[in-house]
Order: C-alpha cells, then structure tokens, then sequence
C-alpha cells in the first residue's frame, strides 16, 4: 500500500506549480504582464459594486451618449447608462459564461477521453467516432443550432456552446491515457489487485491533470470570444442584461458614439490577447527544441 | 495516388452520415413542442397541417426510423420550409450560398497572400524588430472580436472617408451577370464584362479583408513556428555550402519543408470563416448564408439554421479532404504509406 501511496505522489505539489510559473514569467515577461491584466480585470468585474456607483440598468435618459468623461470613464449608452459600470457587470456574466463553457466541456471531455482510452476497444471506437462527429462543425456553427433549439439566454448559450466545446479535451485526455496506461507504476498498480476503474481515477488521471489544467486555462480566451460572438448573435445572454457581446450589438446602433460598443469590445480583445499570450508561453516553455534555440 | 483519392472519397461516407446524425439529434433535442419549432407557431394551429408534417417525417415511427426518413428527404434535398421565408430551405441556401463562396475564398487567398510572406519572413529574422511586430499584430489578430472590427471598418471607410461601396454584392445600378458559377466575379469573367468584375471585387475587398483577419493571424503564426523549425536543420546548411542564394534557399529548400503544417492550418482557418461569415456578412450585409443564418436564428426559423449548419459542416468536411489530399499530393512519403 506505501508503495502505491508513493507511486500515485505523481501530481506535483503547489509549491512546485508557483515555481514553475515564476521561472515562466521571467522567461517571457510578456506573460507577467498577461497575468497582471487578466488579475487587474477579475478584480475589476468582482468588486463593480464598489468600482461603480451607478445602475448597470437603470436608464438616465439625461445624459444619453456622452462621451467619455471623468464622471463617465467609458461615456454613457443610448439609455443613459454609464458604460464602464455596464462593461463590469458585464464581465460578470461573460467571464462566468466562459468559465463554465470550459468547465463543463473539459469535464464531459476527460470523462469521454478517459473512457476511450482506458475501456474496452469497442468502446474506445464509437466514442472517438462520435467525437469526430462533432469536430466535423465548427464550433460557433454547432453552437448556434443548439442553441436555436434550446432558445436563446445566459444559460442556454453555456450549454450550446459546452456542446461544441468537448471534443478536444476527449482527444487529448484519450491521448494522455494511452500514453499513461503502459508506463510502469500503472502496472504495478494492476498487480496489486486494484480495481481498473480505481486505476483511472487514482493513478491515471490525477497523472493527466497538470496537462488538462493548462489547457483549460488557456482556453478561457477562446471561450470568452465564442460566447461574445454568440451573444452578439442574439443567442446568449439578452438585453438589457448587460453582457460584453450583447453590448457591442447595442453600440453597433451609434458607432459614431464610438465609445459604446467598442469600451466592451476591448474589454473582450484585452482579455483574449491576455489568455492567448499565457498559451503562447507555456507552449514555448513545453517545447525543449525552442527552449535550447531561444 | 488515385487509390489514395478514392480511399479518402469512400471514407467521406461515413463522416457524412456522422453529421447527419449530430443535426438530428440536435433537431430532436428542442425542449418545447419540435413541431411548432419547425413549422412555425401559426402553422402548428392547424392540426392538417400538422399532420402532414408528422407523416412526413415519419414522426409517428421510432427513432431509427425517424432518422432514415430524416435522411432519405436530405438526399433528395430536402431541407423542409423556411419559417420566415415561407421557401424550401434548399431554394434559399442555393441563392445564398455561392455569395458566401465567394466571399469566403476571396478571403483565404487575401490571407495566404499576407500570411506567407509575412510568417516565413518572420521565422527568417527571429527575434528582430520585424519579427516582433508579426507576432504581436497576428496575436492581436487572432484575438479579435471581428464583428467589433467589421463595425468600426464600416463606419470608418463607409460614413467617413467614402472609400467603399456600400452593403450588396454589386453597385444598385448594376444587374448580375449570367449565372454559372454564381460567383460574380468568375460570371463577369465568362461574360467579359470588366467592369462589372471590377465593381464585384469593389465590394468584395472590404468584408474580405475583415473576414480574412483571423485566418491572417493564424497562418502566419503557424508559417512562422513551422519555419522555425526547418531553419536550423542541416540541409540548409549544405544547400548554402554549395552556394545556393538565401532566397532561393529560403523558397526551395525552407519553405517546401516547412508547408505541411500550414497546409492543414489553412483547412482549419476555411472552418473559421465559415463561422467567421455570420457575423462579417450580417453586419456588412453580404447577401450569403451567414446573413441568413443570422436572420434565422433571430426569427427562430429553426429548419433555416439546420439548413446553413448542415451546409457548412459538408463544406468543412470537403475542404479537409482537399486538405489531405493536398498532402499526399505534396508529400511522397505520405502517398507511399497510404496506398
């Protein structure tokens, strides 16, 4: 059982994970600065309520598209609602969108991928079929028709979005257990009469996971992106709630007020170029051939 | 290579079928009433009308059944009745889709125009000022929110400096050319009517070029990694030793080396403006299917959707196996293990 215990210790400890992502930064300070963006906006959108005095909703018809000002850092809509505050709030609803898109698609994805690569052959072969089936459509196209058949909202557009979203994650976690499944410490986890199902959960994936996570993590950028494009669409979240694609829809109607749809517009642009940058990074840091060229 | 060809044509089968089966299960998914969803709220009144829908499709059978009644009327080419248009959904899409066509393939070329010179020049002065600003402007580009950039491109060159046409696929004047292709610049071409292809391209440069701003950015960057790694390899170095010309090396012996991965990035980046065409035709208002969709999603005419997502999925699934037949046209080796 100790044997096991310390065969199963695969997963790195916290303090090994910081010090990996310092050394990171140092090499590429453009990630630092990614990092520090990324921090500066969830801050940001978690404390609007403090950062903003005003009503995300509440109109003010008063002062209806002014530009930007001290009182307005971002100006006011058609309605009379200060952008900035509507941009904060908005990353509310975009960055949970996002969030849980990846979560749900890495979820349904290492769950279908663990069980391609570790069940019985069959199995392995309808669910990689499967999954080819969904990567035959590009995601925003998938996406939208489900979520034409669910009806349009916040919700509805995770769930659109999460459909399309999983096949990558079941190719790469299938990939990773293949790989995993023939090393040595598996093997000796199989003599020692566990259960198989025990040996994925315990042994494999916990071995997977770094991998998954930084894939993931990455990925925010894309999903923001996808959901904004699918809002914008009008298949995700609806006015008046403010969200950052619904939002650049509704200042496509004044784009002489520039102001209006493109404060969100950056706002997705920012956060995009931050996770993208982040990928870029840790590919770089992965690949010791560029690492020895740099 | 024909067997090669014929094998990678056979194996189109299943893919389809596989795309069938994803557009019906998600037809099949609506959690409301499904009739009233694909013929329209008002139609659903009318129990007759109902009824010849359900027998149809075959509504009544089990599932499997369903499925081969779904896919017996596809083969035929129909799609069912746009709610919205009151036309067969096949009708619309043969209307709009040669529009996206050509849209969608003035783009790719605009994009390998750039992205090539641009990646392999790149690779070619790593870490210099040059390759600095290819990197950050392809990340900024492949970043980009292109329904925000559409907008501004509009209002910019549109409202205030007058350079572009406004929305259509020809000045209003104008009556398109014979059909062919229904591409009006090849049509324009056939009739050899110059300037209608010259007010054609007029049109097209703009959306194109705003489409064409995410496959931008990712080809270069793929160009660019892909260089890099061929650059240090030895046989560049002999091809030097023997006095070859750095262009020539570069072209000849780099590039030839380094193109497989761009290659398939390149069907990819089509998958991207297929998605990409929604959001550019909608608010450029280019008559195409992306426009359509994007109407059909806002009106819930849901069998006008099914249509365009299944369109698009075929499309995509061809222009992969043009990319792999691409490969095995480029790449001996791969033919070899093929065949």
């Amino acid at each position: 059982m100790s044997l096991e215990r310390t065969l199963e210790a695969g997963h790195r400890p916290l303090s090994r994970a910081a010090g990996d992502l310092l050394a990171l930064c140092r090499r590429h300070p453009a990630v630092a600065v990614s990092l520090v963006v990324i921090l500066v906006w969830v801050v940001l959108i978690a404390g609007a309520n403090i950062f903003s005095p005003f009503n995300p909703l509440q109109p003010a018809m008063k002062v209806r598209l002014n530009a930007p000002s001290l009182e307005h850092l971002f100006g006011t809509d058609q309605l009379g609602r200060d952008v900035f505050t509507r941009v904060l709030y908005g990353g509310r609803s975009t960055l949970a969108a996002a969030l849980a898109v990846v979560a749900a698609g890495s979820l349904i994805g290492t769950l279908i991928g663990a069980i391609a690569g570790f069940g019985p052959r069959w199995l392995d072969e309808v669910l990689m079929r499967v999954t080819d089936m969904v990567l035959a459509f590009p995601i925003i196209i998938l996406a939208m028709a489900v979520a034409a058949a669910l009806g349009a909202g916040l919700g509805n557009g995770v769930i659109a979005l999460a459909a399309a979203w999983w096949p990558q994650y079941a190719r790469v976690t299938r990939g990773l257990v293949l790989e995993l499944k023939s090393l040595d410490f598996v093997a000796a986890s199989r003599t020692s009469g566990r259960h198989p199902a025990g040996i994925l959960v315990r042994v494999i994936l916990p071995n997977a996971l770094p991998t998954l996570m930084v894939m993931a993590a990455v990925d925010i950028g894309r999903a923001i992106l996808n959901f904004a494009m699918l809002s914008f669409l009008g298949l995700g979240a609806r006015p008046p709630a403010p969200e950052w694609g619904a939002m650049i829809a509704e200042g496509a109607q004044v784009m002489d007020q520039w102001w209006v749809a493109t404060c969100p517009a950056l706002a997705v642009l920012t956060l995009v170029i931050a996770f993208n940058m982040i990928g870029d990074g840790i590919r770089d840091w992965m690949d010791p051939l560029m690492r020895r060229r740099r | 290579m024909w067997t090669f060809t014929f094998r990678r044509l056979l194996l189109l089968i299943p893919t389809l079928i596989g795309i069938t089966l994803i557009t019906f299960a998600v037809t099949r998914s609506i959690p409301t009433d499904p009739v009233a969803a694909t013929i329209g709220e008002q139609a659903a009144e009318h129990p007759e009308i109902v009824a010849v829908y359900r027998a149809k499709w075959g509504l009544d059978e089990p599932l499997p059944v369903q499925y081969l009644t779904y896919l017996r009327n596809l083969v035929r080419g129909d799609f069912g009745d746009s709610i919205y248009t009151h036309r067969p959904v096949a009708a619309d899409l043969a209307d709009y889709l040669p529009a996206t066509i050509e849209l969608a393939t003035v783009a790719i070329i605009i994009s390998i125009l750039i992205s090539l010179p641009l990646g392999v020049l790149a690779a070619r002065f790593r870490g210099g000022p040059f390759d600095g600003l290819v990197r950050t402007v392809t990340t900024i580009g492949v970043s980009m929110p292109i329904f925000w950039l559409a907008l501004v491109a509009i209002n910019i060159f549109y409202f205030h400096l007058h350079l572009v046409p406004g929305q259509g696929r020809l000045d209003s004047g104008l009556a398109p050319p014979p059909t062919v292709t229904g591409l009006y610049t090849i049509d324009g071409l056939i009739a050899g009517d110059f300037g209608l292809v010259a007010n054609a391209l007029y049109h097209l440069a703009l959306p194109a070029f705003v489409l064409a701003t995410w496959s931008i950015g990712l080809i270069t960057r793929v160009t660019r990694a892909s260089m890099l790694a061929v650059l240090g390899q030895d046989f560049l170095r002999t091809a030097r030793s023997k006095g070859a010309r750095e262009p020539y090396v570069l072209v000849h012996h780099a590039v030839e080396n380094a193109i497989l991965p761009v290659i398939t990035v390149m069907g990819l980046a089509f998958g991207d403006l297929l998605a990409g065409s929604v959001m550019t035709e909608t608010i450029f208002g280019w008559p195409g299917i992306g426009r359509y969709a994007y109407s059909a999603a806002s009106h819930a005419d849901f069998p006008a959707v099914m249509g365009v997502t299944l369109v698009v999925a075929i499309s995509y699934t061809i222009v992969n196996l043009a990319v792999d037949l691409a490969y095995a046209l480029i790449d001996p080796r791969i033919r070899a293990a093929m065949s």
